[in-house]
């Protein structure tokens, strides 16, 4: 079977494997704790919204992302909501 | 008599500010104690541990006077809030001798030389146990100062060193001979109810035989041995259950504590204890009160005796003493432990007992003959160390730090030669260039000349971060200056912050990796993160080790309790309140000093100082006003577990404690904690001692 493209805003990839190289990426370039550059914001915001659970996990709305660990374990993308709160989502689960 | 001394002239003389150096926390706590129940009716002079500037301006201003009673990192952070108007009149550096520790002995002399660049007249007074050379200690003294060592070294108390050797093929049979001149004399057969099996049966055997009517010490070679042997020990004849409240307390507070499962506290009910450096000091200083009073009978310690804490005896039992990691103990140290030995309640004869003298893998080189402390600077001591140390100095802005070597031995002189430079301009110009020749000193100016020229840090920053490298300061300044990422992503967070953790976890790799290798081993940084963020949010030691042992199940991982208490402990003794605000605070200085060259101010928080609130553990207003009450941070964070509010001052802590003291028998507080607080709020003062904070 032919792997099934995946597009995310601007953002088109030839597989979901490409689209998890992509993201995987973007993870671990930042350091622990980082907030993400406006660019990369602007790709995030569209992949949440492709979440299964989206409403649930964007809330009040959307202040800013950052890269943390998520349980002291691995690393993840966080959502920092305008109301102060934050969530942590998996990319993996938004395609 | 030194702390009498200095209350007196505290008193009679214009002198308004004194400081008092003691090398650990804990000895802080005793000193404090002392000075407060020695000037307990005079309301004219202040005594306290904490460095706060608002105690310090009440004395210049008015006519009180104060004696600030710190380690040499404590006086470094008074000394950095208040900057350059910082006066001190009075300085007395207790154990002088520590200016040769490999790792805080620079921090000392850095400080002692601070102090008195600030107040050339400031008057010291050093204070060193049986020293060969106290003279050592004057010779930086200003040329003109009038100075004089006085010697007394007059042993007060008989002091009878027995050995204990196994009578051959009966190993329940120990003979005691005591020393005499260069011979012995045979005192009698100890006869042991069980198999010495083992080398810690065979101490906890004998010394149970021995020190049966209590006042007993026993030296053991780490924590680990420490707690083992105590327990052996709980087991044998004399050690019954008691019903005493006082040991009842103490292991109530070590159960809530630390762990309900800590072997401190069922030793402790039979009248046995251990006892070590990482310790929460409310249960340390609370073990060696019982212990003074006679209610401990054994005690199971380790070099955390001879590193400063004055604890007296009635009988030692030591076998092969090692100090620190495997070292053998060196003569002068062991008599500084075997000085413990007499002055115990009333009586003026102590016992040192040794087992197996003859055993060549325990004394190396026999039980040491009684000797005295020869003092040398750590400085001087690597100084003369010229080509290796020249070698360091060059190498320090090596591109990969993991790859520096002897960094143990240069770092912290290294840092000190490079402020030193820096300052002057050349190291002959420094106090110390008279003990050392020319050649020598050309040849480092030669090598600080290479690397100073790298340095654009500013001196103030220098001189606020003693033992802290400028190139490593340098490193970081470029590093800061490189980033490409949003600026904001450099600062650490709030430690109630969501991000906190992981802001920790990456300014720590960015110390290790650009300023040095400090949090070690890498893996284990997020460990370390983790401890420093429980500590500064005011977290108690119980609750710390409590998520460990939730982290460890949740990942199905198998876990030594004993073992994760103490490593618990140490991480937050010697990560969490040493150089975690030894380095972040270095951190935070040299970022401050780029946001300011790059325009961003705006992202400086002058509120917030990282370092006390790490020797504290503090993030709350209400939590520091707590320990400035004088409570201990155990008692403090137990109490602010139930107070709701976080910005409470001193009268509205003591307003609290007013309000609610009545009910603390309801709120499960130990009793140790709840008799803390109402003492420091009034509400009980006829009753209980004056306690201390650390």
């Amino acid at each position: 079977m032919p792997a099934k493209p995946v597009s995310i805003g601007p953002l088109s990839f030839s597989s979901k494997g490409h689209a998890n190289d992509y993201f995987k990426d973007v993870l671990y370039k930042y350091d622990l704790g980082d907030k993400v550059t406006d660019e990369d914001a602007a790709i995030l915001t569209h992949l949440v919204h492709m979440h299964p659970e989206a409403a649930e996990k964007i809330g009040a709305g959307i202040e800013s992302f950052s890269v943390r660990t998520a349980d002291y374990g691995t690393r993840c993308f966080w959502i920092n909501r305008v109301d102060a709160t934050t969530e942590k989502f998996s990319f993996r689960a938004c395609y | 008599m030194v702390l009498q001394w200095l209350l007196d002239h505290i008193r009679t003389t214009k002198a308004k500010i004194a400081v008092y150096l003691a090398p650990t926390r804990a000895l802080v706590s005793e000193i404090e104690l002392s000075l407060k129940e020695l000037s307990r009716s005079d309301t004219d002079v202040e005594i306290t541990s904490l460095p706060l500037t608002e105690v310090y301006f009440s004395s210049t201003a008015g006519d009180k006077k104060t004696v600030f009673v710190f380690t040499q990192e404590r006086l470094h952070l008074l000394a950095n809030v208040l900057g350059e108007s910082f006066c001190v009149d009075l300085l007395i550096v207790d154990e002088a001798h520590k200016i040769g520790d490999n790792q805080r002995g620079v921090i000392l002399q850095d400080a002692i030389e601070r102090v008195s660049r600030q107040n050339p007249k400031m008057k010291v007074v050093f204070v060193s146990p049986s020293t060969q050379n106290p003279g050592e200690l004057l010779q930086d003294a200003p040329e003109d100062m009038a100075k004089s060592s006085v010697d007394s070294d007059m042993p007060t108390v008989l002091q009878n060193v027995i050995l204990a050797e196994q009578v051959p093929r009966k190993p329940k049979e120990w003979s005691l001979d005591l020393v005499w001149g260069d011979s012995t004399i045979p005192l009698g057969t100890l006869k042991l109810k069980n198999k010495p099996a083992g080398l810690k049966k065979r101490l906890a055997f004998i010394a149970a035989a021995a020190g049966g009517r209590g006042g007993t010490l026993v030296y053991c070679n780490g924590a680990a041995e420490a707690e083992d042997v105590a327990l052996l020990i709980s087991q044998l004849e004399g050690s019954d259950k008691t019903d005493d409240q006082e040991l009842l307390d103490l292991a109530d507070l070590a159960r809530k504590g630390v762990h309900r499962n800590y072997q401190l506290a069922p030793l402790v009910e039979r009248g046995v204890a251990f006892h070590y450096g990482n310790m929460p000091s409310l249960i340390r200083t609370e073990i060696e009160r019982l212990f003074r009073n006679g209610k401990i009978r054994f005690l199971a310690c380790t070099s955390t005796l001879i590193e400063g804490v004055n604890l007296s005896c009635r009988t030692i039992v030591v076998r092969g003493p090692r100090k620190g990691r495997g070292n053998p103990m060196e003569p002068h140290d062991f008599w500084n432990l075997a000085g413990r030995a007499g002055r115990w309640g009333n009586e003026f004869q102590g016992n040192i007992i040794c087992i197996d003298p003859k055993d060549s893998s325990a004394w190396p080189v026999g039980v040491p003959k009684r000797s005295r402390y020869p003092i040398k600077r750590e400085t001087d001591v690597v100084l003369s160390s010229t080509d290796e140390l020249a070698s360091y100095l060059e190498n320090r802005n090596i591109n990969s730090l993991s790859d520096l070597k002897q960094g143990e031995e240069y770092e912290q002189v290294g840092a000190y030669l490079l402020n030193t430079y820096i300052r002057l301009g050349t190291l002959s110009a420094a106090p110390f260039a008279k003990r050392h020749s020319t050649e020598a000193l050309a040849k480092l100016d030669k090598s600080l000349e290479g690397i100073s020229a790298l340095i654009s840090i500013t001196q103030d920053i220098l001189i606020r971060h003693p033992g802290v490298s400028a190139v490593g300061l340098q490193r970081l300044l470029e590093v800061f200056r490189e980033y490409e990422g949003n600026i904001e992503n450099l600062l650490l967070a709030p430690s109630e912050s969501v991000d906190a953790y992981d802001r920790y976890v990456t300014v720590m790799r960015r110390i290790n990796e650009h300023l040095y290798p400090v949090f070690l081993p890498d893996g284990l940084i997020p460990l370390h993160a983790l401890v420093v963020v429980e500590w500064l949010k005011g977290l108690s030691l119980a609750a710390i080790i409590k998520k460990r042992i939730e982290y460890q199940q949740r990942n199905n991982r198998s876990f030594r309790l004993p073992l994760l208490i103490r490593e618990t402990m140490s991480m937050v003794e010697e990560t969490a309140r040493f150089k975690a605000p030894k380095y972040i605070s270095a951190y935070m200085d040299v970022l401050r000093l780029f946001l300011t060259e790059a325009g961003r101010e705006d992202l400086i928080d002058e509120e917030f100082d990282i370092g006390i609130a790490l020797e504290f553990g503090v993030s709350s207003i209400t939590l520091l006003s707590l320990m400035e009450l004088g409570l201990s941070r155990m008692s403090a964070v137990a109490l602010y577990e139930k107070i709701a509010r976080d910005d409470l001052d001193k009268e509205g802590c003591i307003a609290w404690i007013n309000e609610h003291g009545p009910n603390f028998a309801g709120m499960d507080l130990p009793n140790l904690i709840v008799r803390e607080a109402l003492q420091v709020s009034g509400l009980n003062d006829s009753e209980v001692d004056h306690q201390v904070s650390e």
